[in-house]
């Protein structure tokens, strides 16, 4: 189980620029439990997802992941619980390295890495096989440089690289925001098999309200660091996009006004 | 790079003419030359200094170092017994012992570090310097690999200082210059001859990417049609980096695939600490 009680994150402390991202918010996330997150621009989503990955620092507050307190830990130390895929395609993968080494290095997550060699044939036939799953025919492709792939086919990589090694939860930074429709699909699909093939508890950060309503069993909405709305099980079944969009307007202008988050 | 190869001659100069044993000097200058390493990677990491102004702060520290190990800027190496006397003894002609025993000494090292780099731990360390974000949400511990990877990279520099006073029969304070260039022109006609990624034939690559530059750089300066002399060096040097540069980026655009890694500038994953 992970939990944040009461986590608030001030950028730029003690200067004119001071950010208050984060102004407590407690959050626990039950094992299996599949919690998407929403908010306008400027909200704190990605801020609360780094918080949680150990590459922000909050400012009060605790993180702790099965009742351990992470607070202090960096993002490698808590690596072994925590995994994640990033918003941008090339941050979670490594395109210099074939797809056989990222798979290699993203499957020791967690692990003391050793001098034994590290692409191993009894893994490639694991690694084929997962592959395989994406449906993308990458599986014939294990040597071939990861940055001659296509952003959707990174963020698949990338996705099926953060299930490799377990972990207590993925964290999923509006993974496809940055694909085209037709990836974006593909690869929202393939979260969600994963997510229940796995039973992998899942933090999602997205901007698209459709999205948030048709994936996890949870939504959390926040705005201005705060979490302001929360609905879970039937109750989040039944929500619709215009029920969230007239949350929104209930906010003024600051959160209605966000084209990006209305055309979606 | 300059500092660790100039101090890895001085130190294995210094101890060889003390009377040490050239083995136990040269292995001294590799730990060294790691130390210098290190503390390049304490300026980068822990008082974050930008890499390239950590290494030539400590270059130049280096520089006043030398002279205190040395005692003097330039130490003669002729009569004294190096890691070649051994070799010597076997009656082979002065330039096949050399030849031999820098060839043993590149194999040695490059097996050594072919295994490294193939390993789970060189995994580690190749992400950390592609893509630092990605290998810490892997849990890659980013620091500790920059402070090993320096402290390898200038260790093995220094080592090859050390051998390099032995060959040549001296050290002097400024042995070292123009050591960063040669290698980026050894990795960079390396690159430019053998396009690969796959780890041993990269470093098989920089080994003969080496020699080549050695040799054009002596033929261009020996060609009597050239008219080019002995001070013309650097010249040769920079020009010869500048086109190795060049063709490797031509090729790689032709083909969509990356040129030599080593030194473009806008790199979409972030240049490595």
């Amino acid at each position: 189980m992970i939990s944040v009680r009461d986590v608030a994150v001030t950028f730029m402390r003690g200067t004119p620029n001071e950010m208050q991202a984060l102004r407590g918010v407690t959050l626990s996330l039950a094992q299996e439990e599949f919690v998407t997150v929403i908010g306008s621009n400027g909200a704190g989503k990605s801020t609360l997802l780094n918080a949680i990955a150990g590459d922000v620092s909050v400012t009060a507050g605790t993180i702790s992941i099965d009742d351990k307190d992470t607070t202090l830990q960096g993002a490698h130390g808590r690596a072994p619980h925590v995994a994640r895929v990033f918003q941008d395609p090339m941050a979670g993968t490594c395109g210099s390295l074939s797809i056989e080494e990222n798979l290699a290095l993203a499957a020791r997550r967690g692990q003391r890495r050793t001098m034994r060699s590290a692409l191993r044939t009894s893994e490639k036939a694991t690694f084929r096989e997962r592959l395989a799953k994406l449906g993308l025919g990458l599986e014939r492709r294990l040597e071939d440089r990861v940055g001659l792939l296509s952003g959707g086919q990174r963020q698949a990589v990338s996705l099926l690289m953060a299930t490799l090694a377990p972990s207590r939860i993925l964290l999923l930074d509006e993974h496809s925001a940055a694909l085209d429709p037709q990836a974006s699909a593909t690869v929202l699909s393939l979260t969600d098999q994963f997510v229940r093939e796995l039973k992998l508890t899942t933090l999602m950060i997205t901007h698209s309200m459709r999205d948030a309503l048709a994936y996890g069993n949870r939504i959390v909405m926040l705005h201005q660091g705060r979490i302001i709305f929360e609905a879970s099980g039937a109750e989040k079944a039944k929500l619709q996009v215009p029920d969230l969009l007239e949350r929104f307007a209930k906010l003024g202008s600051t959160a209605a006004d966000n084209d990006r988050l209305l055309l979606n | 790079m300059d500092g660790s190869f100039a101090t890895g001659a001085a130190v294995a100069a210094a101890l060889i003419s003390g009377g040490h044993n050239p083995w136990l000097a040269s292995l001294t200058a590799l730990a060294v030359g790691a130390l210098c390493g290190l503390a390049t990677a304490v300026l980068n990491r822990r008082f974050g200094m930008l890499h390239l102004l950590a290494g030539i702060l400590t270059t130049i520290a280096l520089f006043s170092i030398d002279l205190r190990i040395m005692g003097r800027p330039n130490v003669p190496l002729i009569a004294e017994s190096t890691v070649l006397t051994p070799f010597e003894a076997l009656g082979f002609s002065d330039a096949v012992t050399r030849a031999a025993v820098a060839g043993i000494a590149a194999i040695v090292v490059a097996t050594l570090l072919a295994i490294f780099l193939l390993s789970e731990r060189g995994l580690a360390m190749r992400a950390t310097g592609a893509n630092p974000r990605m290998a810490r949400a892997n849990g890659v511990d980013v620091d500790r690999n920059i402070y090993i990877g320096l402290a390898m990279s200038n260790g093995l520099v220094g080592l090859a200082g050390a051998l390099f006073a032995q060959f040549a029969g001296f050290a002097d304070v400024g042995v070292g210059t123009g050591t960063i260039i040669f290698g980026l022109a050894a990795v960079i006609l390396g690159e430019t001859l053998f396009p690969t990624r796959r780890i041993p034939v990269v470093l098989i690559a920089c080994v003969f990417g080496s020699i080549l530059y050695r040799l054009v750089v002596g033929l261009a300066l020996n060609l009597q049609i050239l008219g080019l002399r002995s001070s013309d060096l650097r010249l040769v040097t920079a020009l010869l980096v500048a086109v190795a540069f060049v063709v490797s980026q031509k090729r790689g655009a032709l083909r969509r695939k990356a040129g030599p890694a080593v030194l473009r500038v806008s790199s979409k994953e972030g240049a490595p600490s």
